[in-house]
């Protein structure tokens, strides 16, 4: 079976049944489960795919849904075998866990902006008028990496957001603003550049918290694929994968 | 009604035993995992009091609208003939068996600040659903009503009308037929009904958190609750978890007799 595209989670346990499920039935081919964050899913395919045109034999199976939740669903024992989080404290937990193989490695930085839909129809100017009550304004849960950065910009900026809802990934709030659903949302610079021309920036933050966006090796995959683990890692680290993370809007680690 | 003992074969009954299992197990998987030791103060901390509070409220808000649009389209399915019945009730149980989360996308095509009717909503009053309580109880009463529909749908069926034609012939007009005879023929079903239609808006997770978002206070009922615990507080995921179930389970057994059918 040829399963390129990421599975998006919606309940946790589904996807680690699915997860199950694609371990299980893989046919001659090897396959190497990767977690990918909301925020990296694009990338992560993309490398995904470059790496299997490079060693024939291997599919990389890519999984995306919010760090914490992929977080989540590896302390229930899915077999994944590479962990790519949004932000430095998840993968952190894992280590604590034992669940991360070696030292994780920062490969980014990402950092929030404010955005809007298009025409940017609500007027929004910058990051003080998410305190307003009127607007319709997103963004993620506490807990999740998306959330407490904004939490920490928000802190930094001395603002009281007005949020109308929280999402538990970041790409939940970009499908909102597309469909002109919020005046504006708190997202990670590179995921408005994935909108293209739906959504747009109005105060790209400069100067407040960013963060570092980390890969990891995970103990619970196949044993015997612990080389393309490490391999993948690797391409990702490299020059490759600075490269397609430079064209997607991440900045340096 | 007695019947004849009879004999089922002993594979079916393995099986059954099997299928017994396949749902015994999760609920023990919960069990197991549940933090026992701190499930009062997990239960009445301020964000599960918060969400509970939420969904008692949406959840019976919701079974007020049920039963104000459901009964009457339970009866009108039931007693009036009229072209395209079979599309209206499937149109109108179509919501138990859509997946919820599309449900939730339809209604933001429609009571959306862009969709057909929330766009025209808000140039008139101003105002727009999602994201708000009202969008919650919508959610769950789309998902919900369905349920009251069939059940007072098939008890107005089984009447055979010789009460209401009786008290007509007496003299009492439509109206009251319906309010001092039907009505109360139909009463235990109409229970069962609103029960079951109250526990599946209780429950409702998809057509919510997309409809009507997740925000603390305003839209995370008990069921987005969990699904947000789970990323970050396992322990009060799975005491929420619980809550839901004991609920689910009360509200099962009370009503056992008039969904099974007295015995």
């Amino acid at each position: 079976m040829s399963l390129r595209r990421p599975v998006r989670a919606v309940a946790p346990m589904v996807s680690v049944a699915v997860a199950g499920l694609l371990v299980g039935c893989g046919g001659g081919d090897d396959e190497l489960l990767v977690f990918a964050a909301a925020s990296v899913g694009d990338v992560a395919v993309e490398l995904a795919e470059r790496y299997e045109a490079e060693h024939p034999g291997v599919e990389v199976v890519v999984t995306v849904a919010g760090s914490a939740t992929l977080r989540e669903q590896v302390r229930a024992g899915a077999p994944a075998s590479v962990f790519w989080s949004a932000n430095a404290d998840v993968v952190d937990d894992l280590a604590d866990g034992g669940f991360v193989d070696g030292e994780a490695t920062p490969v980014a930085a990402n950092g929030l902006v404010v955005a809007v839909p298009a025409g940017n129809p609500a007027g929004v100017s910058d990051l003080g008028d998410l305190a307003r009550a009127d607007l319709t304004i997103g963004w993620c849960a506490a807990g999740v990496p998306c959330g407490d950065l904004a939490r920490l910009v928000a802190a930094a900026a001395e603002l009281d957001v007005a949020a109308d809802t929280e999402t538990s990934n970041v790409r939940a709030l970009l499908t909102q603003l597309r469909a002109d659903e919020l005046d504006a949302a708190l997202v990670y610079r590179t995921d408005v550049v994935a909108a293209g021309d739906d959504v747009v920036v109005v105060d790209p933050l400069e100067g407040s918290p960013t963060t570092a966006v980390t890969i990891a090796a995970l103990d619970g995959g196949p044993d015997d694929l612990t080389g393309h683990r490490d391999a993948f890692i690797a391409l990702v680290a490299g020059s490759d994968g600075r490269a397609v993370l430079d064209a997607a809007g991440f900045g340096a680690p | 009604m007695t019947r004849p003992p009879t004999t089922v074969p002993r594979w079916v009954v393995a099986l059954a035993a099997l299928g017994a299992v396949f749902f015994a197990v999760p609920i023990l998987g919960l069990l197991i995992d549940a933090p026992w030791r701190d499930l009062v103060s997990i239960l009445t901390g301020s964000a599960v009091l918060e969400a509970l509070g939420l969904s008692l409220v949406t959840s019976v808000a919701a079974a007020v609208v049920a039963a104000v649009i459901g009964v009457p389209l339970g009866v009108v399915l039931a007693r009036v003939e009229f072209p395209g019945r079979r599309l209206v009730r499937a149109l109108v149980t179509l919501p138990m068996v859509l997946p919820p989360v599309v449900g939730g996308v339809a209604l933001l095509l429609a009571f959306g600040r862009r969709g057909v009717v929330g766009s025209i909503l808000e140039s008139v009053t101003g105002w727009t659903v999602p994201f708000t309580t009202v969008a919650v109880v919508l959610a769950a009463a789309f998902v919900a009503t369905p349920f009251l529909v069939l059940t007072v749908e098939g008890a107005v069926r089984n009447l055979d009308g010789r009460h209401e034609a009786a008290a007509a012939t007496l003299g009492a007009d439509p109206g009251t037929v319906f309010r001092r005879v039907t009505l109360p023929m139909i009463l235990p079903s109409l229970r069962a009904g609103l029960v079951l239609a109250w526990a599946r808006a209780l429950g409702e997770f998809g057509a919510t958190v997309t409809f009507a978002g997740n925000l603390p206070g305003r839209t995370r009922t008990l069921p987005l609750a969990v699904f947000v615990e789970l990323d970050t507080d396992r322990a009060t995921a799975i005491t929420m978890s619980l809550l839901l179930m004991a609920v689910s389970l009360v509200v099962l057994v009370s009503m056992r007799e008039h969904w099974w059918g007295r015995r």
